[in-house]
């Protein structure tokens, strides 16, 4: 155990670099952006002074570093500034879309880390068999076709050609009063106020969307568990133990499983993490009121402050996801420690 | 002795063309290989003689045929101001394709370089230009691109810088970790103790084994920069309407998909999934060439 608690205080500093790496990146980004901010903000009938003044409170005539340092200020107060278009603060916007995307994002993985788990042992253990090669054509079009193109044509086979889904329009249907927010995450918000017609439609609506995003997940982790799996099937304590009889169940299941799943945890993190990149394309798709949609608006709108949140809050998730996986693989693996 | 090593390079090049050649018999055999680089040619064919292929003028409004379904005249139909959904396709290739190849060989160039500088030098300078790279893979792929896109104005080279940004930390941590193994090498350190020339060194033995896996790669990413590019424009911060791009015709074709008119944004869909498998399939079937211990 005091092996394991040194890799994880090494862990952590290591991630200090990286996040400061993601907050200076943010930072530079949106400070190449075009347009004065202050001028934004008060509007372009102003007279020279009192621009100059605002520059001044916010700090826009100081040197880069300093201007750093005030950003890095701001955001241990959770100020990411506010949106030029809705003139609140941007993390109020973010505050309230967050857990819009993580039900979507929880929804996927649900689907997708099962599925993507399953489909890789099954295609190891019929490796060049008829069933082998269908599962990896299938994985080689879910990680080509482009998400936002399926979605289309998921919409257009499912709602419009077969009615058995619901118009694209947001998580729920709009003739409906959706539950107080207690959570933010419309299933589990209307499950805990006991509103079963909320529930339903609200699970009706996630499916489109949460198979659609799945797709590139399922096959992306079927091909690393498929090939990790026929790694560990050929090693010669399994093969060993096939060759003295014994049974192949509990060889495959509590034997080779195990340590095949070991590089799916990493490869499902690095998939989590970057399930922000897909959900702004379904969102806007779908039109779910997410973070996704509300940096594809802020974008429409040259709303650039509200564009930057979601940028950092994606950029500082991934990194935390990737951070727990590897904790994680610590845990089980003793081996990875250091 | 200069007789004799004369003759043994002349015998390690023949060796070397063999095998190349030897890999390129593998890959055409390859009916993965195959497939994707019949595919990629045609593509590549579109692109260059695209403009005397198409029909109609891309860009020609013609309102009086606007949303026409598939027909002989028009046979992917016309779009909400009576443009040829077929013709805009074919020079939305073209434009997509640059695209691809342009910001992936910057990213190549960047990428490999930079990671073979790293691993050759060590120390404090790997440490250092491996940072820069975690950071860069910090960001979910897209939401970088995003980000770098709306940072540099829209339009056709914040999308190249965009797209070989986001491609360039997977050809350095490549690159780099096979010099970090081949630098060590015994026949490396016994090149080094003969002599030979850090210029020798990393021309004949550092650089040809790691290029091999970037190449792999490069054909991979080949594929996710089209894919990223079309993201790109289908969230309006790429490509700007109306030059035709695949991913931007996606978008223009949204709002028409529920009323029924699918061909607007279904058709440009195809073409993106078409060649982002051939790219990809491309990738596999050099891994599986290359990959000595895969040959039997």
């Amino acid at each position: 155990m005091k092996n394991f608690s040194r890799f994880f205080i090494f862990r952590t500093i290591s991630l200090i670099p990286t996040v400061l790496g993601v907050l200076v990146i943010t930072f530079l980004l949106s400070h190449v952006i075009p347009g004065n901010p202050a001028l934004i903000l008060i509007g372009p009938e102003v007279n020279g002074a009192e621009l100059k003044v605002l520059e001044n409170e916010l700090g826009l005539n100081k040197p880069l570093y300093v201007q750093f340092y005030i950003y890095l200020a701001q955001l241990i107060h959770f100020n990411l500034g506010y949106s030029y278009i809705l003139g609140h603060p941007v993390s109020y916007e973010i505050d309230n879309r967050f857990p819009v995307s993580f039900e979507l994002a929880v929804a996927t993985m649900v689907i997708g880390l099962p599925l993507g788990i399953l489909l890789g042992i099954f295609a190891a253990l019929r490796s060049n068999t008829y069933a082998d090669h269908v599962t990896r054509v299938g994985s080689l079009l879910g990680i080509s076709l482009p998400v936002f193109w399926i979605e289309i044509v998921f919409i257009l086979v499912f709602f419009s050609e077969l009615h058995v889904a619901p118009a694209p329009l947001g998580q729920l249907s709009p003739t409906l009063t959706p539950p107080p927010r207690i959570t933010g995450m419309m299933i589990l918000d209307s499950l805990l106020t006991g509103n079963i017609t909320d529930f339903l439609n609200s699970l009706w609506h996630i499916i489109l969307p949460a198979v659609s995003l799945s797709l590139a997940i399922i096959a992306t982790l079927s091909r690393v568990v498929r090939s990790s799996m026929l790694d560990v099937l050929n090693k010669d304590y399994i093969r060993t133990a096939f060759a003295i009889g014994f049974p192949r169940n509990i060889l495959i299941n509590k034997y080779a499983l195990k340590n095949a799943l070991l590089p799916a945890i990493t490869v499902a993190a690095i998939l989590t993490g970057g399930l922000m990149g897909g959900v702004v394309l379904t969102e806007s798709v779908f039109s779910w009121p997410g973070l996704g949609l509300y940096a594809v608006n802020a974008i429409e709108e040259l709303d650039y402050p509200s564009v930057m949140g979601v940028v950092l809050v994606s950029g500082l998730l991934y990194v935390i996801v990737n951070f727990v996986a590897d904790i994680l693989y610590g845990y089980i693996d003793p081996r990875i420690r250091y | 002795m200069s007789y004799i090593t004369g003759r043994f390079t002349r015998i390690q090049k023949n060796r070397r063309t063999k095998r190349i050649a030897e890999t390129m018999n593998l890959f055409i055999r390859n009916p993965t290989g195959f497939t994707a680089t019949v595919i990629i040619a045609i593509y590549v064919i579109i692109a260059i003689a695209g403009p005397y292929l198409a029909p109609y003028n891309p860009d020609q409004l013609n309102l009086a045929q606007r949303l026409l379904p598939p027909s002989p005249q028009h046979i992917m139909g016309t779009d909400e101001f009576g443009r040829d959904v077929f013709s805009r396709i074919l020079y939305a290739i073209r434009l997509d394709l640059e695209i691809a190849f342009l910001s992936v060989t910057i990213g190549y160039a960047i990428g490999v370089l930079s990671g073979i500088f790293s691993g050759y030098v060590g120390k404090i300078t790997d440490n250092a230009i491996m940072r820069v790279m975690d950071i860069i893979l910090a960001f979910p792929t897209i939401i970088l691109a995003i980000a770098i896109s709306v940072a540099t104005g829209y339009g056709f080279w914040p999308v190249v810088i965009a797209v070989s940004v986001v491609s360039i930390p997977g050809f350095a941590r490549v690159s780099r970790s096979t010099v970090l193994s081949t630098k060590n090498d015994l026949y490396v350190l016994a090149s080094l103790s003969q002599g030979a020339s850090t210029r020798h060194i990393l021309f004949r033995h550092i650089l040809p084994p790691a290029i091999t896996p970037t190449i792999i790669l490069y054909a991979l990413n080949l594929g996710n920069a089209i894919s990223v590019a079309a993201a790109l424009s289908f969230l309006g911060v790429g490509i700007q309407p109306p030059t035709p791009e695949l991913g931007a015709m996606i978008t223009e074709g949204l709002q028409f998909v529920v009323s029924g008119q699918w061909w607007i944004s279904i058709f440009p869909g195809i073409f993106i999934a078409v060649i982002v498998i051939a790219f990809n399939m491309m990738g596999d079937a050099l891994r599986e060439v290359t990959d000595v211990t895969l040959r039997s």
